[in-house]
């Protein structure tokens, strides 16, 4: 969708890890004890004398003082600890153990075996010489034992047992909800609305068997024939886990709902994100619409111009420091490292998260509850960008960079597909690259109005 | 052989100018001239300039910087001194790559672009 004209939009939602098995816990914000003058110039002192990047260093002086301001109380120590901690963790090899994600865990045994090594090889198929080797006979072995290993879903999880037909009619009544609730909050002007209207109806649902639901549209105008609508696909397998990870939650925390509501919960707030993906869509096509019949370019060259256009708006509006820490040793717009992809999902989180709040308040859940739960969240999605950075880092060490190990990926899992192995397709990660950090780093509801209003 | 000097941004050079940077901050809170909430504020503002697209961008960055806080002008004066040592360094190698060939001429020629 945004990196370029003809992008299909998949859009994985699996905002609490329903496939690796973590269990979100509920952690309040460490607390830190205010930060005398002298204090603070000791400790930036000893932290540049320990040689730790200097970049690091401003950032948690920054926190430091904040948390100061906000009048925290509690241990500073244990801060600094925690931050001396990460420069070792970014500088030393991890080990296996520490990915709770099944993916990370293969691709870091994939790298550690060096069964994926950054050899440069050729390959007849491919055409072109390559800047890694994959050892694919090894790869496929590897694969296969992970998903041996893999425990074997319970009668517990395999609960969906409706009909197609009722599940479309539930989805499509959850993405009229959430329509509405977007309305009534304000993010959508009558005329947004009525552009969406045009992009797609809330009937155009398809029920499909995977575990990710992702919205579908090709063109780079808004469609002439019903037919040409845009799509939500709905993965079954995707509900499956966000009630079962919902269910858990609900369960600690002693919330009591029922089947029903934790089944109406977990597709709004998949939907939710697969709206943020079609108002991301729509605003771009308006904009395409409204330079073609002015400025007699050609339609994919406007495309891709609207495209860069808004993505650099968002970028320069949402600067998000991880993701250009991340982008620093990274070429500039490649498949796996283009910007826009990040901010893609960042905004489509941010319509999620929402979403998620307002139906856990419509279901009953009290404010404080739900407060909670986004909290719980929150601390999820950091826990996961720090084990994403340490793959990011534990590859840098093997000498890829992002792009040359997505590249690599793509080529295993087109293996997998040409060997027909593609049971084992789901060892690997759906989408690779700064893509991901977006599910970790949402923009938030003011951001996200700020997007709408600028771009509308 | 080109005419125009461009220098490269070195990753090491950023962090010395960060460094530098830090240890005005650090002088500065201890010695009274500065409040914790300014360091702060300043520490935003430099950490908005990253990532630097080019050597071009670090210093006009930087040197806008010190602009609105002069407290921070040594940073400025090393990026300088640094660009010039740099520059200078370039263009001894590529007299050194003409007298090699003997191209005295073009050699001269090197010192006259740089006047």
């Amino acid at each position: 969708m945004s990196n370029g004209a003809a992008e299909i939009t998949k859009a994985k939602v699996s905002p609490m890890a329903p496939t690796e098995g973590t269990k979100p816990k509920i952690t309040l914000p460490e607390a830190k004890e205010p930060l005398p003058k002298n204090l603070a110039a000791t400790r930036l002192e000893e932290e540049l004398n320990a040689g730790i990047n200097p970049e690091e260093v401003m950032r948690s002086f920054i926190e430091e003082v904040e948390a100061k301001d906000n009048g925290n109380k509690g241990d500073n120590v244990k801060q600094e600890k925690k931050h001396k901690k990460d420069q070792k963790a970014k500088d030393e090899k991890p080990t296996e153990k520490e990915f709770i994600s099944k993916v990370n865990k293969i691709l870091f045994k994939l790298l550690d075996t060096n069964i994926i090594n950054n050899t440069p090889s050729s390959d007849p198929e491919w055409g072109y010489r390559l800047e890694y080797t994959v050892k694919i006979d090894q790869a496929i072995e590897l694969l296969e034992r992970y998903k041996a290993n893999e425990p074997k879903p319970t009668k517990e999880d395999q609960t969906f047992s409706e009909t197609t037909e009722i599940l479309r009619k539930e989805a499509t009544e959850a993405l009229t909800r959430v329509i509405d609730v977007f309305v009534e909050k304000g993010f959508l002007s009558e005329e947004l609305q009525r552009q969406i209207r045009r992009l797609i109806k809330p009937s155009n649902i398809e029920i499909v068997t995977t575990d990710y639901h992702r919205f579908l549209y090709l063109k780079n105008t808004f469609p002439e024939e019903p037919e040409d609508e845009g799509v939500i696909q709905v993965g079954v397998e995707l509900i499956n886990l966000m009630e079962r990870d919902l269910g858990r939650i609900f369960s600690e925390m002693g919330i009591g709902l029922s089947p029903e509501q934790i089944r109406k919960i977990a597709l709004i707030q998949g939907l939710s994100h697969e709206f943020g993906h079609i108002v991301d869509r729509v605003l771009r096509l308006m904009e395409i619409e409204k330079r073609i019949t002015s400025a007699g370019e050609s339609l994919s060259e406007t495309a891709i111009r609207v495209d860069r256009e808004i993505d650099d708006f968002l970028r320069r509006e949402f600067p998000d420091e991880e993701l250009e820490e991340i982008l620093k040793n990274e070429p500039e717009n490649g498949t796996f490292t283009y910007p826009g992809n990040c901010y893609s999902e960042k905004i489509a989180t941010g319509f999620e998260l929402i979403g998620l709040t307002e139906a856990l308040l419509s279901e009953g859940v009290s404010a404080s509850d739900v407060d909670k739960i986004m909290e719980a969240l929150y601390t999820e999605k950091s826990r996961r960008l720090e084990e994403y950075k340490r793959l990011i880092s534990f590859s840098r060490q093997k000498g890829f960079n992002l792009e040359t190990l997505g590249e690599a990926i793509d080529h295993l899992a087109y293996y997998l597909k040409k060997q027909g192995k593609t049971d084992l397709r789901d060892m690997l990660p759906p989408s690779f690259g700064i893509r991901t950090i977006g599910y970790y780093r949402p923009l938030n509801p003011d951001q996200i109005r700020k997007f709408i209003l600028s771009n509308c | 052989m080109s005419t125009t000097l461009s220098l490269n941004l070195d990753n090491e050079l950023v962090k010395k100018i960060e460094k530098d940077y830090l240890q005005i901050i650090i002088d500065s809170l201890k010695n009274g001239s500065l409040k914790l909430n300014e360091a702060k504020s300043h520490t935003k503002e430099f950490l908005s300039f990253l990532p630097f697209s080019s050597f071009e961008d670090f210093k006009k960055k930087i040197g806008q910087f010190v602009l609105q806080h002069p407290q921070y002008q040594k940073i400025y004066l090393s990026i300088l001194k640094i660009e010039e040592e740099i520059k200078t360094q370039q263009i001894l190698n590529r007299m050194r790559a003409f007298i090699k060939e003997n191209k005295f001429d073009e050699a001269l020629k090197v010192v006259t672009e740089k006047k």
